[in-house]
């Protein structure tokens, strides 16, 4: 493929309406730039480059300083600016000017931007009114030649008044509007942002389509990754299993027991925020409501069977077939007395096997303390809830990550297959710190099944999400 | 996509060094920070899988952490050398067995060199998948993880973060059911290096020198031995290898029987002796590859996803263009003072402010004159301001509005104009209040700053500043 050269894009717009909080969340990156209610925050011209999902550059976006005095710099040109051709020889005059003494610098660099750029975005805090300054700033940049389209920013705001912007910018021409919010991050907003600019750039559709594209397949990908960590979590508390004496009180257990998982859930909360590029510091967990159940080897409890029942039919199908080997080369002399002979070994193989482990633990005195269900249900729903909220997070908010409480299980597969790891011990990594990886058989269907839960919600909230300009 | 260097090709080694960097990773709960790999990484170009192998070349300890690798798959192969050697000796050794006799007994013979090779390979097929495999495995993780097999294979001591052990390059190449596949290898290999053991030693041994066969035993009867010699040679003879219509358990004596029965001999070795082994050799190395290929592919795993935005950034940060030379243009503001308006007062709303006339204020008297938001409506309050007498004049702003220097410009004009102290008043103050306390105490130091800016008189609010909690102000 071509190497393309990136498109240039200017970002501009009245002091304070979230230019730079637009390229941190387009960029995902919190650190970019500068943000404070403070008017003027911004001073210097900074730019990011946003790269296709080979890592090549496709779109530089450059955050300006805020327009802050377009009615005075409008006078001040009408004024000393006389004689050119048409707007763009006005524009380019003044920006080669001293700019009044320094007076109209920082809008001296946002139209020497925009003359430098593709194209610009002009980002409007829908929250303030449309104001006869906001169109002499509409005026000086038409004056630029570029085109330009308008980015309606806190449209999820209550203060909100989309709709009279979208009047106000249809009376100037302009019709190619997006609406963006930088706080309540939506990817497909973010699409259509894409997806306008390649309108207004025909000949640079192709990169935007690359970035769209790119942004979507990250974006499965990261889902995936979070998805996946979740799971390990769920195998691992699923599994855990701490043992005491049986004439010690439970206590100490149970406070082992709910340090280690406590561990893994925040390493677990720290590896969602790397993967989003989030700040670790951006959220904490509650506490854990932790609930704990002791194991006990009785044959008529339901978990005790549930331990059993699995392995025990393996256990008897392999020994069938073991037996069923023994027929074949007896020429079935045997009439299938070695198949049968097999299962019935194979199953009380599995029994005695775990029978005798079960009663010398008992005979030494030990018991087994293990996460109870209601536990294990909270810790899936609060992961989910989390990925949940850094999925909608834009980089640009600078609160931490709120999450709300949620009863049950996020679905009835993970409750299903994450109840499957209570009976594998050997998976947990919490029980061993030399255990093995854990395997795929145990992390996969769970990510699976929360990759699931996640798909089902998109569907649901596309109805829900912003509507098209 | 900038593709990656010949030399930086993703073999299995390198994806092993990835995994195993993952793996340590993961436990320590955090990626290694080292800004060299990563930039390294990202130089190297390619895809994700390129860039996390060429991170993990780049660590400090990947030297040291490939020794470990090349240690354990050299004497991987060391091994296998090892046991082919000795299942080629061993085969020749049971072929040369047999060959001993005088005469040859055929169904001995056949016994010998391929009937424990078959019954081998049966149990091998039912084990692999019965709890005898996993105790085999068991005894397979006892014997790497055992802290003598540990300081006997190498001097390296191993870390959490550190280099890892050979038990780690272990545990990761028999991972996800991969142990049996290994397992199983060796094992084929070994009856394999047996049958071809044989079958070399028959096929030389009958090359060279003459061999008397029989097919009498002291029980069977020759009906038996017939069916038995018909059953075996079905598959040779499907294959066009043998023609059975030439033999007979009976005629072994003959020049001709002599001879087809050697063959007979020999393509069984190989078909029931090396074949299956075979077979079940590339079935096994065959599985074993297809679940290594996933080794430092498996990108969802947490450990590569956290390097997915340091190694593919989404982004990057160019330098700044148009540096701001003069700096921070905050002049040192002279703290202004929040005041009560009472009295006459001439009012004005600015950029949309109290649009409906006057905001409703205790104890103030009202002279409104207009809104200012353009220079028209500028020019034209004014020429008001410029015909009256002004004693105070208030400019009523929106609170939520960006105090900024054009504000600011058109506040000092008009103050101009009026030649009378200044009070900027804060309207809509329940609207800045919702956006939160924080944001709320700066807009409103913003708004003290411009005031100070323009030497006010101070600012007020239209409402009480301390039921909309305000807070903190001076």
């Amino acid at each position: 493929m071509s190497r393309e050269t990136p498109v240039n894009i200017a970002v501009v717009g009245h002091t304070n309406t979230g230019k730079t909080s637009l390229l941190r969340t387009l960029s995902r990156d919190s650190s970019f730039g500068e943000v404070s209610d403070r008017p003027g925050t911004t001073r210097d011209v900074r730019g990011a480059v946003l790269n296709d999902a080979d890592g090549e550059p496709v779109v530089a976006l450059y955050d300006t300083p805020g327009l802050e005095d377009a009615a005075g710099l409008s006078a001040f040109m009408k004024r000393t600016i006389v004689g050119q051709i048409d707007p763009v020889a006005e524009i380019d005059a003044f920006v080669n000017t001293d700019h009044d003494g320094g007076r109209y610098e920082q809008e001296a660099k946002v139209l020497r931007q925009m003359r430098r750029s593709d194209a610009g975005i002009y980002v409007i805090d829908v929250r303030e009114p449309m104001l006869p300054k906001h169109r002499d700033e509409l005026r000086l940049l038409t004056a630029c030649g570029r085109p330009f389209m308008p980015l309606l920013n806190f449209v999820a705001s209550p203060e909100a008044r989309t709709q009279e912007w979208k009047e106000q910018l249809a009376r100037v021409a302009l019709h190619i509007v997006v609406e963006f919010d930088t706080v309540v991050f939506d990817t497909r907003s973010e699409r259509i942002v894409f997806e306008k600019l390649g309108a207004l750039l025909e000949a640079k559709r192709g990169n935007f389509r690359r970035l769209a594209a790119a942004r979507e397949k990250q974006r499965g990908e990261l889902i995936d990754a979070g998805c996946r960590t979740i799971a390990e979590l769920l195998v691992d508390c699923a599994a855990a299993r701490v043992d005491y004496p049986a004439d010690a009180p439970v206590d100490s257990a149970a406070k082992r027991l709910r340090e280690t998982v406590v561990l893994a859930e925040q390493r677990c909360v720290d590896s969602l925020l790397d993967i989003y590029r989030f700040d670790l510091s951006s959220y904490d967990p509650p506490q854990l409501p932790l609930q704990h159940q002791r194991w006990q080897f009785d044959p008529f409890d339901a978990q005790t069977l549930r331990r059993f029942a699995i392995p025990m039919a393996s256990s008897a199908a392999k020994g069938a077939a073991v037996g069923a080997a023994f027929d074949a080369l007896t020429g079935l002399a045997s009439l299938g007395a070695g198949a049968a002979v097999g299962a019935a070994a194979g199953a009380s193989w599995d029994i005695v096997r775990k029978g005798i482990r079960a009663w010398g633990d008992q005979r030494r005195g030990r018991h087994e303390l293990a996460i109870d269900e209601t536990t294990l249900a909270v810790l899936a729903t609060r992961q989910v809830i989390l990925l949940k909220a850094l999925l909608r997070r834009g980089h640009a908010t600078q609160d931490p990550v709120q999450t709300q409480s949620m009863r049950g299980w996020p679905s009835a597969q993970v409750r299903k297959m994450t109840l499957r790891a209570r009976t594998h011990t050997q998976w947990s990594r919490l029980n061993n710190s030399a255990s093995d990886p854990l395997p795929d058989t145990a992390v996969k269907p769970i990510a699976s099944a929360l990759r699931q839960v996640l798909s089902v919600e998109a569907d649901q909230n596309a109805s829900t999400t912003l509507p098209l300009a | 996509m900038k593709e990656p260097a010949d030399g930086d090709a993703l073999t299995f080694r390198r994806r092993l060094l990835a995994d195993l960097v993952r793996a340590r990773e993961e436990s320590a709960g955090h990626p290694e920070e080292s800004p060299t790999a990563d930039a390294a990484a990202i130089a190297s170009g390619g895809d994700f899988t390129h860039r996390v192998a060429a991170r993990a070349r780049a660590l400090p300890d990947a030297p040291a952490m490939q020794a470990v690798i090349n240690c354990v798959i050299g004497t991987g192969w060391l091994f296998l050398t090892g046991i082919v050697v000795l299942g080629c000796l061993l085969g020749c050794a049971a072929a040369g067995s047999i060959l001993s006799m005088r005469p040859v007994n055929l169904p001995l013979a056949l016994g010998g060199l391929v009937g424990l090779n078959l019954v081998f390979l049966s149990l091998w097929i039912v084990f692999s998948i019965s709890p005898l495999g996993t105790l085999l495995y068991g005894a397979f993780r006892w014997l790497v993880e055992h802290p003598s097999s540990q300081r006997v294979a190498l001097a390296i001591p191993s870390r959490k973060m550190g280099t890892p052990a050979t038990a780690d390059v272990l545990r990761t190449l028999a991972a996800d059911g991969r142990a049996r596949w290994l397992i199983g290898s060796a094992m084929h290999t070994t009856w394999l290096s047996f049958a071809i053991g044989c079958v070399l030693t028959l096929w030389i041994a009958l090359l060279f020198r003459r061999y008397p066969f029989s097919w009498e035993t002291t029980l069977l009867n020759n009906d038996g031995l017939a069916h038995f010699a018909q059953v075996v040679s079905w598959l040779p003879e499907k294959l066009g290898l043998l023609d059975m219509r030439s033999l007979s358990v009976t005629d072994t004596a003959s020049e001709a029987a002599r001879q087809a029965w050697g063959w007979w001999l020999v393509w069984t070795a190989i078909i029931y002796g090396a074949l299956p082994r075979a077979l079940a050799l590339c079935t096994c190395v065959a599985l074993f590859w297809r679940s290594a290929r996933n080794i430092g592919r498996d990108l969802d795993r947490p450990g590569y996803a956290r390097l997915r935005t340091r190694l593919m950034p989404e982004s990057a940060v160019l330098m700044a263009s148009d540096a701001d030379t003069a700096g921070v243009r905050q002049s040192a503001a002279t703290p202004v003072a929040t005041i009560k308006l009472h009295g006459s007062v001439h009012g004005i709303g600015l950029d949309g402010a109290a649009i409906n006339g006057a905001p409703s204020m205790d104890g103030v008297d009202w002279i409104w004159l207009g809104q200012v938001d353009d220079a028209t409506s500028q020019r034209a309050v004014e020429q008001k301001l410029t015909n009256k007498k002004v004693s105070m004049l208030a400019i009523v702003v929106r609170a939520t509005m960006s105090p900024d220097r054009g504000t600011q410009r058109i506040v000092g004009e008009l103050k101009h104009a009026a030649s009378a102290p200044v009070t900027i008043v804060l309207d809509e103050m329940d609207v800045l209040n919702a956006r939160g306390a924080e944001h709320s105490r700066a807009y409103i130091a913003h708004w003290q700053a411009l005031a100070s800016g323009v030497q006010a008189s101070g600012i007020a609010f239209c409402s009480d500043p301390h039921t909309i909690g305000t807070g903190g102000l001076a």
